[in-house]
């Protein structure tokens, strides 16, 4: 168990896993559309552009 | 990878808007207060060759050469005191995407190709909301939907969200279903528009948030994903024996499984590091490994973040660079379903710079990517960012 007040660190921007949005969304797209692998992170997969 | 995107917001959404920190809702929260506000330009520069395209000899790999502009921006605000909402808006402007020369008027038997002449700029746009309401201390609901249109294309997505922590948010599990309808334009060969078409994609996934100790979170997830329909874009080519060109020939059905790992560390000397795994495998035969790694440096006003992206793929396995002309089977050209590597370089700067005496910060932020795939692809991404937030 981490108490409340000893989570400073874990609450920094830094430690934000999905970091900036806009950012995260434009490097999926990179991904997702030029690899076979996509989809079931939390995001589905090959829909909802032209590409597969 | 960057899977840690869904994740994060099926998982930590709790845990940042306030279960981390153990805030309580304010007692007197105005109405509707902006919280943050963002604006981001991305480019995408791509080059390289793939079997998939005819822009090139009929037996041979043609250009896969493209540029993508893509100018973001997002609105964060806060509903009450319970309710946050977000909306992004975002649009592509593509050189060499889709079919299109119907719409310009060119002649029917130009080939349709991702970078034929009569395809040459194509505008997409999108509209992303998500809502996350807390129901209570512990409990966070989420409703997602969004819509996207490009020229031949359009599509409409939902979402429903719920995470739940326990031990005093010690652990946060989320669970998260998404449908997806594409309907969009057919178009054979010869670039004649043979009526709609539609996929489906329903996904649902798992996933589990854990602080280990002061400095450490794990996470963990899985997603399963389920699509039926027509799930090739109507103009990939295949080469043929007989020095033609043939349509792609795919499944009706793909069921995909991916599960995923992260861990993330605080660095004492102000600074942070993220390491994550993928293990993907679907129906279609392809299987893939992605590993993630992100080092991220605070110096006074200034974050640095460096990152490296390992991806391996096997193919799918109706996967080919010649196929005979007088069966049709499951065939597919496409070098995105090859089996490759990908290798990934990224850097990334931000300055915060607080403003006012109430703890606002505008950001500014620059973003560099290149990427490089062993199946003769490299895409180079710039990117910029100006924020706001309260």
């Amino acid at each position: 168990m981490v108490p409340q007040n000893r989570r400073k660190h874990l609450a920094d921007p830094m430690m934000s896993p999905g970091g900036d949005a806009l950012l995260a969304g434009a490097q999926r797209k990179l991904y997702t559309s030029r690899e076979a692998a996509a989809g079931g992170d939390a995001a589905p997969a090959g829909g909802g552009c032209g590409c597969q | 990878m960057r899977l840690s995107v869904g994740l994060a917001a099926a998982g930590l959404t709790l845990a940042t808007a306030g279960g981390l920190r153990g805030e309580e809702p304010a007692a007197h929260a105005p109405a509707y207060q902006i919280e943050s506000m963002a604006a981001r330009f991305t480019y995408f520069d791509q080059d390289g060759l793939g079997y998939q395209s005819a822009a090139g000899p009929v037996t041979g790999p043609g250009s896969e050469r493209v540029t993508v502009s893509e100018p973001q921006s997002e609105v964060v605000a806060a509903v009450g005191d319970r309710m946050i909402e977000r909306v992004a808006v975002g649009f592509d402007v593509v050189t060499a995407a889709s079919p299109n020369h119907k719409l310009f008027g060119l002649p029917v038997g130009t080939p349709v190709d991702a970078i034929s002449s009569a395809s040459r700029i194509n505008e997409a746009g999108e509209i992303d909301a998500d809502t996350t309401y807390s129901w209570s201390p512990t409990t966070n609901l989420g409703f997602h939907a969004d819509y996207h249109m490009e020229e031949p294309l359009e599509s409409w997505g939902l979402g429903l969200l719920v995470n739940r922590s326990f031990a005093d948010d010690n652990t946060v599990l989320s669970a998260s279903l998404y449908q997806i309808v594409d309907w969009f334009d057919v178009y054979d060969l010869d670039g004649k528009h043979q009526g709609r078409g539609a996929r489906s994609t329903t996904n649902g996934n798992f996933g589990i948030t854990q602080l280990l100790t002061p400095t450490t979170i794990v996470l963990g997830g899985y997603g399963v994903t389920i699509q039926t329909g027509t799930l090739t874009n109507t103009w990939n080519t295949v080469p043929l024996s007989n020095a033609t060109r043939g349509t792609e020939v795919v499944p009706d059905q793909r069921l995909r499984h991916a599960f995923s790992g992260w861990i993330l560390q605080w660095l004492p000397w102000q600074g942070a590091l993220k390491i994550g795994g993928r293990f993907y495998a679907d129906s279609w035969g392809a299987t893939a490994v992605t590993g993630d790694v992100t080092v991220s440096q605070r110096v006074g006003r200034l974050t640095i973040d460096v990152g490296g992206r390992y991806h391996r793929q096997s193919a799918v396995d109706f996967f080919g660079t010649v196929f005979p002309p007088d069966r049709l089977v499951l065939r597919t050209a496409d070098s995105d379903l090859a089996a490759l590597r990908a290798e990934a370089l990224s850097a990334g700067l931000r300055w915060d710079q607080p403003i006012g005496h109430r703890g606002q910060v505008i950001s500014f932020a620059v973003n560099g990517e290149h990427y490089v795939r062993t199946n003769d692809l490299h895409v180079d991404f710039l990117s910029c960012a100006v924020a706001w937030r309260r």
